[in-house]
């Protein structure tokens, strides 16, 4: 499927190379823009949940609630687990039997920091390697306002094996993230909201600060000498960087927000926080979607709870969501005939809370001009790399979105343990332009292409 | 051009040959003899390539009879000199149906081009000799913000990591880089650390607590509560729900000390603090010390409560805030010390219980007092440094912000501020000030600014186009940065007021206390760890099939800490003492605690601290000849596989941080030890190393090499003496092979075994390891990599060090007195 949306850009070009008199470049051009979707910004977004899902023998008598369809291929039914995902049937392929094989050797419970990055830590003395998303937001660094948006629901980096960020740089250092609705929104967006005077007062003040320093070092920079200056300039670019940003999220105090509807006012619960488990993780999701609408950045992470059990403010959702215990204890009881509806529950609660996602993403153009929708432009991974909870293989996986980018779905397939889950990353790498190699990966995996 | 550049090659080969090579002796490596182009090189050339590489042909569109030989000033020229050097080195070129190279061409061809290459990437990188601006580094960064806002926090946890310069240093301008988001790091860090000092808020709540028995313990590692310590018995307390998690925290405690009668092992009390149940981060050491006399005493700790793991409030597992004392005097020793017995106790009921024996070191907690936050007075100490009290304050607040902004900047600038800079920061503060509610929120602004000004986070030497001698105020910034790691202090910044820091005498009574001060010891870390990279022995992984004893519990791989300690406690210990540096060599004494005597074999060293202990010390049965790093187990362990010696890692580790003469680096694609001929593996070292040596453009490199190696193969992987070698064959199975310690080395001479090869460093390389050093030492304190300029400073120094009998606190008064450090 071919979607060519760029018609401005192209009469733009067009009339800017006549202009010009360049007119021998024009065959060239006309060729570029029959290429498929060559001006639209490709994305890319990854979910992660920890402690596996619900796992049942298709025969069981509890089989409903197992999290994996019923069926493979094309001809499947989902259960209970995934229902809500069934009216986005065509937007989504279930992924099963994919695992990273490095992590296969490591506790169930140390794999959330791998989940993108595959590589197995414990060898590495807890040094992690850069995660996928990451290699995205190199290769399309500086075409937004932020390379990346990382969130979770614990914030920061955590610990190693206990991680509660996704994202890892080239270093393979964790990038913090971020997980204060409010703060989200502000770093995106700035704030409008009084309550947060302080930052208001405080991004203000970055600003003359910045001013300030911007002007001294200008004078500073011709009383140095040739090789200092070069050095200079670096820290001169990151100041003015610096500045950008906090210029451009000054702008937005005053703007209205962009396609900000009521309804969508009311969706973005500023002040939710992980009491609320399903307004925060609807408002978490909200601020992804909102971040990819406004074109503020082309990927972004959210780990909805870390394996830190009792420290991840995540563990409490069933509790307060009221169906059943600790989050960790929950999956533990997978296996218990009483554990698993509540289990089941909980899936479903994820399950739910992704596909309103998915429903955001495919109601939203994916620009001002645009006929497709953010979720063609879209590639997503949503799972775990636990099955069930310690059981580092057989992730519960769900590709979705980016048929604009060449992807298709409605299908439920299933892999064997050769095949490593990074083939599934550079093959969305490879759909947004970015590689087609990450990690281990072997090669792309071609039926989830159209 | 041309000639310029050929001209300063010349010099450079000319004054190695006078300098290091003791005359008389081929020279090492590539310096000494290098073939002229026009008579040697090219005939060769012609010979061998032109046909196809030359005026009629251009395979592979190269043409050699006219590329240019000026490898600097002609970039594409010298990228495909570089390709010459690689297919040469990989017998690539001449093509297999053509005319080989004979070992003497080889040798003509590569003897021309290694230097050469090298010599014009040097120049190439040439910063005409100067300094180039030093952003901190993230130790330094830590070290000055600590010392600037006396509150030392983790300041620099989420920075990304610095870059290593090409010579291995971390404080060279060229390689250390800026970005947005180490800015936005700085921005954050400042606001953060400015936060937590500057108080806004009341008086807070002070948590108090006195404990004076343990709780039963059990958690976080199984270990029973006591308030007698030892081997299984710990003295555990915890604060529920009462305690801070901001600001300083003292503990003080009273303990008894029994020791044995007989001299032997004291007790090491541990404190620890913290837990978090639910992850790896275990709890944290606020102090461990040894306590040498009998009786009771009365201690007392202080910490930053924000430094330690602290466990999130209302989890399932949450224990509180946990305090342990325990005696770690034999933690780590494999002898018991401690037998399990069972008992009856009062109610009738058997368990177990530790006893230990009569020769353990007794220690017993009498009380325990918990208090945090604490502080002598509020609003505390480190805010009062910057807002101090003053009748200004209420009456007329522009003066009172003008005399904090002043002396904020001028100490965290290093370096007196002009009237204008500080009516600037006033004016921001004013313009500031309505906005903000208060005083202290809007002055924390004011303060970010300054500490991500570029005056703050970079050694500012502004100076044009020419040399110039440094200010009083930069050279104090030298000074301290190299010795200290860290911004001046009010003693060295009041010198650099009056000037009388340039003052000879002064200046090297001011280095003395430099050097005594505690301070120093973030110069010693640094350095020893940036001029030896320590770093390496943490990037091998033990092989515990060949090392069963080596600790492999990651936690309490303590053993690995301290052999790690041992370098850096020895480079203190030569320079606080101003020794030798001959010591590196071959040294009487060793720096031992008594885990690392455990290791080497020495007996009575008794404590964790480590103290030079005489060499005569050694067990008879250790044999081992310790004295000196060649010997010490962190270098042999860094250039080892983890299972067996490696001995180019050993040769290069002499060449490269010895003798500062690192080999060619191996051409690409150079073949491991390691064939799939069956047998090689069990074959000696010397017999895989003539077997892989056949082939001439491996012959010609390791000449150089491997005689350095071998002799130093007495030492296995952990650095223990050994009389035989323990190989582990690819199928995992163990064999024993004889030692070979007789070593050929590059300049003919055959020598025998450790103690000859320090003989042979001590006299015959004694003057190119005194340049060496020099030249290690001048390269960090100076924050650059050094430049053919500089060879006219690196000779003055050299001859003077080595005249000095090599003592390196002189050498450091040399150094800073010297020219060179004086200029920008």
């Amino acid at each position: 499927m071919s979607r060519i949306t760029s018609k401005s850009w192209q009469f733009n070009r067009r009339s800017f190379l006549r202009g010009t008199g360049v007119a021998l470049a024009l065959p060239a051009l006309d060729a570029m823009a029959k290429a498929k979707t060559v001006a639209e910004p490709r994305r890319l977004a990854a979910v992660y949940f920890p402690f596996g899902v619900s796992i049942q023998e298709e025969k069981s008598e509890k089989a409903e609630w197992g999290w994996f369809p019923k069926g493979e291929g094309r001809e499947f039914t989902f259960n209970k687990s995934l229902q809500p995902l069934e009216a986005y049937r065509d937007q989504v392929t279930v992924l099963g039997g994919l695992s990273h094989p490095e992590v296969r050797k490591i506790g169930g419970h140390d794999s959330a920091d791998t989940f993108l990055t595959g590589c197995d830590l414990l060898s590495r003395d807890l040094h992690n390697t850069q995660s996928m998303d990451q290699v995205a937001a190199e290769h399309f660094a500086g075409q937004t306002r932020f390379d990346s948006l990382v969130m979770s629901t614990d914030g920061g980096v955590g610990e190693p094996t206990r991680s509660s960020t996704l994202s890892y740089n080239l270093h393979g250092r964790p990038i913090p993230a971020l997980n204060q609705p409010q703060q989200i929104f502000d770093r995106l967006f700035s704030a409008s909201d009084p309550d947060t005077r302080r930052h208001r007062r405080r991004l203000k003040s970055s600003g003359s600060l910045l001013d300030l320093i911007m002007d001294d070092a200008g004078k500073l920079r011709r009383r140095l000498g040739k090789f200092d200056q070069q050095k200079f300039d670096e820290y001169l670019d990151s100041v003015r960087q610096v500045e950008k940003r906090v210029a451009r999220a000054q702008q937005w105090i005053d703007i209205p927000k962009p396609g900000l509807t009521d309804a969508d006012r009311e969706r973005l619960q500023l002040d939710a926080d992980s009491k609320v488990p399903t307004e925060y993780v609807a408002t978490m999701y909200e601020l992804m979607h909102l971040a990819f609408m406004t074109d503020s950045t082309r990927v972004a992470t959210y780990q909805i709870a870390s394996m830190g059990d009792a420290t991840t403010l995540g563990g409490k959702f069933p509790q307060l969501l009221g169906i059943g215990k600790h989050l960790h204890g929950l999956a533990h009881d997978w296996n218990k005939a009483e554990g698993v509806e509540p289990l089941g529950k909980w899936d479903r609660f994820l399950a739910e809370q992704f596909a309103t996602f998915l429903n955001r993403m495919c109601k939203t153009p994916a620009g001002p001009e645009s006929d497709a929708t953010l979720l063609d432009q879209t590639t997503i991974i949503y799972g775990c790399s636990n099955s069930t909870t310690h059981t580092n293989k057989n992730y519960p996986l769900v590709l979705a979105g980016g048929r604009g980018l060449g992807f298709k779905h409605g299908q439920y397939l299933k892999y064997g343990e050769d095949t490593p889950f990074a083939n599934v990353f550079a093959t969305m790498l490879e759909q947004i332009g970015v590689t087609n190699r990450f990690a281990d990966s072997t090669g792309n995996l071609p039926e989830l292409l159209a | 051009m041309k000639f310029e550049f050929f001209t300063t090659l010349a010099r450079r080969i000319f004054l190695s040959c006078i300098l290091c090579i003791p005359s008389g002796l081929p020279a090492l490596g590539q310096a000494a003899e290098l073939p002229d182009f026009e008579r040697e090189v090219k005939p060769v050339l012609a010979k061998l390539c032109y046909r196809c590489h030359g005026a009629e042909k251009q395979k592979g569109k190269l043409r050699l009879d006219i590329l240019s030989t000026n490898l600097l000033e002609d970039a594409r020229s010298a990228e495909r000199w570089h390709e010459v050097r690689a297919v040469i080195n990989l017998g690539e070129m001449p093509p297999e149906n053509e005319t080989k190279l004979t070992a003497e061409e080889r040798r003509v061809i590569l003897g021309w081009l290694n230097p050469t290459i090298e010599l014009a990437g040097k120049l190439r990188q040439s910063k005409g000799g100067r300094v180039v601006l030093r952003r901190l580094n993230h130790n330094e960064y830590h070290n000055t913000l600590s010392d600037l806002l006396g509150v030392s926090l983790d300041y620099t946890r989420d920075f990304p990591p610095d870059g290593v310069s090409p010579d291995g240093m971390l404080n060279n301008g060229s390689s250390l880089q800026m970005s947005d988001i180490q800015l936005e790091f700085y921005m954050a860090a400042a606001r953060a650390a400015l936060d937590r000092i500057i108080v806004t808020e009341d008086e807070p709540k002070v948590f108090r607590h006195r404990f004076t028995k343990s709780t039963d313990g059990g958690f976080p590692d199984g270990v029973q509560g006591a308030n007698d310590l030892g081997r299984h018995r710990q003295f555990i307390v915890r604060m529920k729900n009462d305690y801070p998690e901001q600001g300083t925290f003292r503990i003080r405690t009273t303990v008894r000390v029994e020791l044995p009668e007989e001299k032997g092992p004291v007790p090491r009390l541990r404190v620890r603090v913290g837990y978090r149940p639910d992850t790896l981060v275990d709890m944290e050491t606020l102090a461990e010390l040894d306590l040498h006399e009998s009786g009771e005493q009365e201690l007392e700790f202080v910490g930053r409560i924000e430094n330690f793991p602290l466990p999130v409030r209302g989890q399932g597992k949450f224990p509180g805030l946990v305090v342990i004392l325990s005696n770690a005097h034999d933690e780590f020793s494999q002898s018991g010390k401690t037998q399990e017995r069972e008992i009856t106790a009062e109610d009738g009921k058997k368990k177990k219980i530790w006893e230990h024996d009569i020769r353990y070191p007794r220690l017993h907690v009498e009380w325990l007092e918990f208090e945090g936050p604490f502080f002598e007075q509020w609003p505390p100490e480190e805010h009062r440094r910057i807002l101090f009290p003053s009748h200004l304050r209420e009456k007329r607040e522009k003066a009172y912000i003008r005399k904090v902004l002043k002396s904020f900047l001028s100490r965290a600038w290093r370096r007196p501020v002009s009237r204008k800079e500080v009516r600037q920061y006033v004016g921001f503060y004013r313009k500031l000030r309505p906005e903000f509610p208060d005083l202290e929120s809007t002055l924390r602004e004011s303060l970010v600014m300054a500490l991500i000004a570029p005056d703050f986070l970079y050694l500012l030497e502004p100076a044009a186009s020419k040399p110039r001698p440094l200010t009083a105020h930069e050279f104090a910034s030298r000074l301290s940065y190299f010795l200290w790691n860290s911004m001046p202090d009010n003693e060295l910044r009041t010198m650099a007021d009056t000037g009388t820091l340039f003052d000879e005498a002064t200046l090297s009574t001011q280095v003395t206390r430099m050097i005594t001060d505690e301070r120093a010891s973030r110069f010693i870390d640094s350095y020893v760890e940036q001029w030896l990279d320590i770093d390496a022995m943490n990037r091998v992984e033990v092989d515990t099939k060949v090392h069963p004893d080596f600790p492999r519990n990651k936690r309490i791989d303590h053993l690995r800490e301290v052999i790690r300690r041992e370098p850096v406690e020895f480079f203190g210990e030569i320079l606080r003492k101003n020794l030798s540096a001959e010591h590196f060599i071959r040294s009487d004494f060793v720096m031992l605690n008594d885990t690392l005597a455990r290791h080497y074999r020495f007996d009575g060293v008794h404590g964790g601290a480590f103290r030079p202990v005489s060499t005569k010390r050694q067990s008879v049965k250790a044999k081992a000849n310790r004295g000196g790093l060649l010997t010490q187990s962190a270098i042999l362990l860094g250039a080892s596989t983890g299972g067996d010696s490696h001995i180019i890692k050993r040769a290069v580790f002499v060449r490269e941080r010895l003798l500062d003469d690192p080999p060619d680096p191996p051409p690409p694609n150079v073949p491991e030890l390691e064939t799939a001929e069956p047998g090689f593996a069990k074959l000696s070292i010397r017999e895989q190393l003539k077997q892989h040596n056949n082939d001439a453009a491996c012959s010609d490199c390791h000449r150089g090499i491997d005689g350095w190696g071998l002799a130093m193969e007495e030492y296995d992987a952990l650095g223990q003496w050994r009389t035989e070698i323990t190989r582990k064959l690819p199928d995992g199975k163990l064999i024993k092979l004889p030692l070979e310690t007789l070593a050929k080395l590059p300049d003919g001479r055959e020598i025998d075994g450790m103690e000859a090869l320090k003989d042979y460093l001590l006299t015959e390389r004694r003057e190119q390891f005194a340049r060496a050093f020099v030249v290690k030492l001048l390269t960090y304190a100076l924050g650059r990599s050094l430049e053919f300029s500089d060879e006219k400073h690196i000779d003055a120094l050299t001859h003077r060090f080595a005249d000095d009998k090599m003592r390196v606190q002189t050498l450091v008064q040399s150094i800073v007195k010297s020219e060179v450090f004086r200029t920008k």
